[in-house]
């Protein structure tokens, strides 16, 4: 892992990018968190958290085609790089780690 | 949502994000909507203030130089303070006198916020967002001391319990339409920001 570890939410939201798979901008990476956790998600955290990834070079983005059903703003739309998913796998086997051999996180709902 | 975009134009709230509130309004409540368009807008505000905090402090110090300098061409400022001198005028003069006077302080920090966010463009919302707040911090200071000495009764303040009515009215103008003219006016001056991204 870098010496910058991800945030929580931050692991969320490339792990949402992941699962929406082409078509992640920001309407679906949100509802794929809302999704997952149950709760509302503002998209302007969801932006500055995608934000914060692209800069720590994480995810890219591009620009998408104006559409009118948003006011012919154009949609961004993300990208994991393959640093971006070394992260996910690092942060994956750090938690898997902590997780293992503790008694009592082996019984009850998830 | 027009008058929302229209807003999170002039803060300067991403193209992209715009966009993604409007696709999502349209399938989501109204509190959904105004929650998320909130959040944009802080969200921008305090970005932008935590990447140019010099340019933030310029624009307080020149939110604050113009605001004394038009305290300084109202001569009838201190007038509107309760309890003070205008217990003497009639009722009906005096309700047309405070309006006049609100409307000359709402006018003066409307012009102030369009000079402050103009001078600081494209940055001009959170330029005239940090000078908001800090006319909020020193109006939420003043008012703990003031208002617990205007309901006082004392020999020299002998109609306290009237001055009630004065209060809520300082306190809207000062609390509500003073920061809602200085934004206002900052939005005016802003103009629409190019896109950052």
């Amino acid at each position: 892992m870098s010496r910058e570890a991800l945030g929580q939410f931050e692991l969320m939201v490339l792990l949402a990018v992941l699962r929406t798979g082409d078509d992640a901008y920001g309407v679906p990476i949100a509802e794929e968190l809302h999704e997952a956790t149950g709760r509302d998600v503002l998209l302007g955290s969801v932006y500055a958290a995608l934000d914060r990834l692209e800069a720590k070079k994480l995810l890219t983005s591009t620009m998408g085609d104006p559409t009118p059903e948003r006011g012919g703003r154009a949609k961004r739309y993300f990208k994991i790089t393959p640093q971006g998913l070394r992260e996910i796998r690092a942060a994956r086997r750090a938690l898997v780690k902590l997780w293992d051999g503790l008694p009592a996180l082996q019984k009850g709902p998830a | 949502m027009k008058a929302a975009c229209w807003v999170m134009e002039r803060f300067g709230v991403a193209p992209a994000l715009i966009g993604d509130i409007l696709e999502g309004a349209a399938r989501h409540s109204i509190v959904w909507s105004s929650a998320q368009v909130l959040g944009a807008t802080l969200r921008t505000v305090s970005n932008d203030l935590r990447q140019h905090p010099v340019l933030a402090m310029r624009a307080i110090v020149a939110g604050w130089a113009l605001y004394f300098l038009s305290a300084r061409v109202q001569p009838h400022y201190s007038l509107l303070n309760p309890g003070m001198n205008h217990l003497w005028l009639a009722a009906r003069v005096l309700i047309t006198f405070r309006a006049e006077v609100a409307f000359g302080m709402v006018t003066a920090d409307a012009m102030i916020g369009f000079a402050v966010s103009r001078c600081h463009r494209p940055y001009g919302m959170a330029a005239a967002f940090s000078f908001v707040m800090t006319l909020l911090c020193l109006y939420s200071w003043s008012a703990l001391d003031e208002i617990p000495r205007s309901l006082h009764i004392s020999p020299y303040n002998p109609f306290a319990p009237f001055v009630v009515p004065d209060v809520l009215f300082l306190s809207a103008v000062v609390f509500v339409f003073v920061p809602l003219a200085v934004m206002a006016g900052a939005a005016l001056g802003a103009g629409r920001p190019r896109s950052r991204a």
